[in-house]
């Protein structure tokens, strides 16, 4: 029993399959009876059963084509037009309540084609100049020419023509020579009333009312039966010609409330329309044009752009709204897809949103009357030629209005074409796969395939020229065509392919690299790749030299230009490298905290088996470190303190300097870990003042497989991890000299690409600089921290002085472990984050906890991404 | 210094004179014996005079390891070779193109006292760039050419306006410094030297004014049009 049923008051309305027509008035009636009394015949209209009024467009196109073909265009004011089954846009032209034509575009010629019946040749048949095509009646023979196809000796042009046969006429169609004659009828002149709309108008106006106080009835009803749990009320507006029918509806009913989703995709007219309708503009969530990079244009049966576009940002928007009751203008004659949908209906997706289809059973032709009688202003993209509005690129949209949109919105449609053709390229396809729309499908249906068959077109391998390819940047293309952006920051996102399709919350285990890095990489296996520091050759030469270059890159992005700079596999390699070239042993005290990253740790736990002492200082309550602790804890002993920079839990910011002049003054030598830091703040080594610094190439940026440490200069040099190939200066029976540059400690061949990828991501830091970096972190790390905040059962751990603070933030949420919250978010909003102890085992058992969930930011992060977060992490606590 | 002579000692003047090999984008380029100081310099100087690079943008990196210098352009797999006829260090698959050459347009004038200064306080073998205000830039070398070289190098490095500059040099005016200063747009080169005939011509025809035989008392203008001399 559906919802309707319940309610006892009435049947469901019935899907209409014919049009009737009053003959009296000559106008087309929403019910079977004309206001002037009269019964109106009952004109078939085949599946999906929608028709719609002609409109400007229309009217101008079927009057410019009658013309074309038979000198003339006797056409009615009022002419409706059915859709029916093609390969494009295909249309029964309805006219004086006969079928007299279809109307069809051809997505391989790119015309319009209007193919007229019988029906037609009453009123046409008098005012026709051409387009007739004579057979001669052989009256001995008295051949029957109906449905047969007849060679004639005529000049008229090739398709829909009118058949003179002895003394009755017909339709067929001309081709190479002959005539396939559809049927013969006698014709006697007819002339037919010719009113306007209004008149169409005045004599339904009995029914428009029905319509709309049924449907305001409806709302009302609704409205009031969810009133408890669903005290939102509010009309979901496309700025299409059904949403402003509901609107006005919906008004009329008390309904105050109307949201647009924007998805950036929209046509300038709707955004102007809908700006003045007095509704909430929801700015657009995805970027489309980096996210078609990735996923190739959506199609049909690949609508991928929906959840971008429309389904993300309509849960971040009721995420503010809260359960809602949203009234909207689907209806059964859209498509066969809607055909059957109910009164209300539940989106899976949005349960926050109970939809409300108060105009299902309305057709187009009710919807133009209804917006007509009230006089309610509607998109002037109808009256253009228009049939659908919404994203302007949709694979629903019809070849027809995409051709439409060529002359319309030239510079849109050259934008789409470029992307379409670099897809067809890409794949191989031939150029019907944008001259055709084949794009639309990713499996072509049934009839397109036909279509191909016909045409001789099939996807072909086209020849390439592979080095063109390849030499070409990767995504440069993306550059030309995205949209302009508020912020550098916003701008950058197109510069990572990975974002277009889902939200990266886990910089802080390894950042995103953006196309340069990858480029300067892909250069490098191209065009000279070869060993550093071996050969004469050129190749090896350039190799060598942007090698060496990235590091003196990196020296001077962290200030240690006085200092060596080794690059090693990651900061773990880094740090220890620091650990067992010190030559520590029996009696030596190390300090380390409660803060440390596995990989800060464990190198000196190592060394507990040599009788080297290590003690782990505590962190605050207010996850910060214990200066005093610290302080207390350096003895004569002590021969190094090493700490992390910022935590890679808490995100807490460590006081670095304050800890080097505790070194200085204890002569300790200090080590920061600069992981977390050096990504995401201003760092200056000297300032500083320690004498080991290391930190990780892949969470800046860089490729994977990169880390740094800088030594000091004045620093004793330490044992090299490996010594081999590349790090003497001389090598005999008698002995060996180690290099005393970076090369001492970078044995063998080194990860070449990987430090010229760190190299090209310092640049690209730097372009931004770092102080601009902390700053757009910031206020993310702020806005989620707050928001998390206000969630109950949501437990973050965090210093509540936010600028001791970067942007690591680590919570979570009672009744969940960790990895049920990451998994969620992965799966039901494409959202990657971080889950466990995050190697910081010590960290959470003094906390009492298995671990956390860790959001991690950076530059390319943006408010999106964290209302993003906020409502998922919303949503899974409402589910419990 | 001597203490009793009160002149310099010999050994004190003697110049060091090292080689430096230069490679461009991986590739040998030249090796020129120079003085050791300013390779830095001479290298860049050369590359712009050589239309090797046109900005100090088109250097990427430059790493100087003894005695190698080793430049990589930003798009090292493109190359322009467009080199003149020198009389000085190893450029001897150019050729001199007079069409190519671009006439002094600048209208820059140095007062008699600065010519007279530039030149007199010069070492020998040395070259220098001064404007109006005073000496920008000064070097000794094993050669005038390189000298001049290192002092472009310096100016390109420093951005310096070539066009309100003027050369001065303390040896012999030929060819390749006139080519220099042309390309670099330089109005004025002064020598203690008397310059060679082609130089002359040359530098009539491109309105570069040379002034020569620079002495406490006296100068010689050779070239008669845009005398960038003023009172």
């Amino acid at each position: 029993m559906n919802d309707t049923q319940k309610r006892g008051i009435k049947q469901e309305p019935q899907i209409k399959k014919v049009l009737y027509w009053c003959e009296e008035c000559n106008i087309p009636l929403i019910a079977k009876t004309c206001s002037c009394k009269t019964q109106g015949i009952s004109i078939p209209i085949p599946e999906p059963h929608e028709i719609r009024p002609a409109l400007a467009f229309d009217h101008a196109l079927i009057t410019r084509l009658c013309e074309e073909r038979f000198g003339t265009s006797p056409l009615a004011h009022i002419i409706l037009l059915a859709k029916i089954g093609g390969v494009d846009r295909t249309e029964a032209v309805i006219m004086n309540g006969r079928r007299c034509a279809i109307l069809a575009f051809d997505p391989v010629s790119r015309e319009y084609t209007l193919s007229i019946n019988v029906e037609a040749l009453p009123f046409l048949l008098p005012h026709a100049t051409r387009g007739i095509v004579t057979i001669q009646k052989d009256h001995e023979k008295k051949r029957r020419i109906g449905g047969k196809k007849v060679e004639v000796q005529t000049n008229e042009p090739e398709g829909s023509v009118i058949v003179k046969y002895g003394n009755q006429y017909g339709t067929g169609v001309l081709r190479d020579g002959y005539v396939r004659v559809h049927e013969l009828v006698t014709v006697q002149p007819i002339s037919f009333k010719n009113p306007h709309w209004e008149e169409v108008i005045s004599k339904n106006t009995f029914h428009l009312k029905n319509l709309e106080r049924q449907a305001i009835r409806d709302i009302k009803y609704h409205i009031k039966q969810h009133a408890k749990n669903r005290p939102a009320v509010n009309v979901s507006f496309s700025g299409g010609k059904d949403s402003t029918a509901v609107l006005e509806l919906a008004r009329k009913a008390g309904v105050t409330s109307a949201f647009f989703i924007d998805t950036g995709l929209e046509f300038p007219e709707t955004l102007e329309f809908v700006a003045k309708q007095g509704v909430t503009m929801v700015p657009p969530g995805g970027d489309f044009w980096s996210a078609v990079q990735k996923a190739g244009p959506p199609a049909k049966d690949n609508r991928w752009c929906c959840k971008l576009l429309k389904l993300f940002p309509l849960k971040r928007y009721l995420e503010t709204i809260g359960p809602c009751l949203t009234i909207q203008g689907n209806r059964w004659y859209e498509s066969w897809n809607r055909s059957g949908i109910d009164i209300t209906t539940q989106n899976p997706a949005n349960p926050l949103q109970l939809n409300l289809s108060p105009i299902r059973h309305w057709r187009a032709f009710e919807v133009f009357l209804y917006i007509w009688w009230q006089e309610i202003p509607y998109s002037s993209l109808y009256d253009m030629g228009f049939e659908r509005i919404g994203c302007y690129l949709c694979p629903a949209m019809l070849e027809a209005e995409y051709e439409l949109m060529r002359v319309t919105h030239p510079k849109m449609t050259e934008r789409w074409d470029t992307c379409l053709l670099e897809e067809a390229e890409k794949r191989g396809y031939s150029d019907a796969y944008v001259s055709y729309g084949l794009w639309r499908w990713k499996e072509l249906p049934a009839k397109m395939k036909e279509l191909c068959e016909r045409e001789g077109v099939s996807k072909m391998q086209k020849v390439t020229d592979v080095k063109q390819q390849i030499s070409r940047a990767p995504m440069e293309s993306v550059k030309q065509i995205t949209p302009l952006a508020s912020s550098p920051f916003d701008a950058a996102r197109g510069d990572f392919f990975l974002l277009s399709d889902l939200i990266y919350l886990d910089s802080a285990s390894t950042s995103l690299s953006p196309e340069s890095v990858i480029a300067a990489m892909i250069e490098y296996e191209h065009f000279y790749r070869a060993n550093v520091g071996r050969g004469v050759h050129r190749l090896s030469q350039i190799a060598t030299q942007r090698y060496w270059h990235a590091h003196e890159k990196v020296a001077q992005f962290i200030g240690g230009k006085k200092g060596t700079t080794v690059f090693t596999k990651n900061c773990t390699e880094a740090i220890t490298t620091v650990a067992r070239g010190l030559n520590l042993g029996q009696g030596d005290h190390i300090i380390t905290t409660l803060f440390e990253h596995h990989s800060n740790l464990l190198p000196w736990k190592e060394l507990e088996k040599k009788g080297v002492k290590v003690e782990i200082i505590p962190m605050t309550s207010e996850f910060l470190l214990d200066m005093d602790a610290l302080s207390r804890a350096c003895t004569k002993d002590t021969k190094l303190i090493s700490v992390c920079h910022v935590s890679n839990v808490f995100g807490s910011i460590l006081p670095v300097e304050k800890i080097a002049a505790l070194c200085r003054e204890h002569n300790i030598l200090f080590l920061v870990d600069g992981a977390q830091s050096v990504p995401h703040l201003p760092v200056d080594v000297q300032q500083i003042g320690c004498d080991f610094f290391c930190f990780s190439g892949h969470k800046m940026l860089g490729p994977t497989g990169t880390g740094v440490l800088w030594i000091r200069e004045g620093t004793p040099p330490l044992n090299p991890l490996m010594i081999g190939g590349g790090t003497v200066e001389h090598l005999s029976h008698e002995g060996y000299t180690l290099l005393s540059n970076y090369e001492r400690y970078e044995a063998g061949t080194p990860n070449i690409s990987g430090g010229i990828g760190l190299g090209a991501a310092i640049d690209y830091l730097k372009r931004f600089g770092m102080e601009a970096v902390r700053a757009h972190e910031q206020i993310l790390s702020n806005a989620l921290i707050n928001g998390l905040k206000e969630i109950q059962g949501v437990t973050v751990y965090a210093p509540s002085d936010l600028t001791q603070h970067t942007s690591v933030i680590s919570f979570t949420v009672d009744g969940y472990h960790p990895h049920e919250v990451a998994q969620y978010l992965d799966e039901q909003a494409d959202i990657m984050v971080r889950s466990g102890h995050h190697c910081c085992m010590p960290a959470m058992e003094y906390l009492g906890i298995s671990g956390t969930v860790r959001a991690s930011l950076h530059l390319y992060s943006s408010m999106s991404d964290v209302q993003a977060l906020i409502a998922g992490i919303k949503e899974l606590v409402r589910g419990q | 210094m001597n203490k009793e002579t009160k002149r310099a000692d010999p050994i004190d003047l003697i110049l060091e004179e090292e080689p430096v090999s230069v490679r461009l984008n991986g590739s040998y380029l030249l090796t020129a014996m120079i003085a050791p100081h300013n390779k830095e310099e001479f290298v860049t100087g050369y590359l712009f005079t050589e239309e090797l690079i046109s900005s100090l943008a088109d250097i990427e990196s430059l790493r100087i390891e003894g005695s190698n210098v080793s430049v990589l352009t930003t798009n090292p797999f493109k190359i322009s070779k467009r080199r003149m006829v020198l009389s000085g260090c190893g450029s001897s698959s150019s050729f001199l193109d007079e069409k190519r050459l671009q006439p002094i347009l600048s209208s820059s004038q140095f007062q008699k006292t600065i010519i007279h200064k530039s030149v007199c306080s010069l070492p020998p073998i040395s070259a220098a760039l001064w404007n109006s205000e005073g000496c920008l830039f000064q070097c000794s070398d094993i050669g005038i050419h390189s000298a001049a070289v290192t002092c472009i190098g310096y100016g390109f490095i420093h951005n310096i306006d070539f066009s309100s500059c003027m050369l001065a040099l303390s040896g012999r005016i030929a060819t390749d410094i006139v080519k220099i200063a042309l390309f670099c747009k330089i109005p004025l080169i002064a020598s203690s030297s008397v310059p060679t005939r082609l130089a002359i011509t040359i530098a009539e025809k491109m309105g570069l004014c040379i002034i020569c035989g620079v002495n406490a008392d006296d100068m010689t203008i050779y070239t008669d049009k845009n005398i960038a001399v003023c009172s």
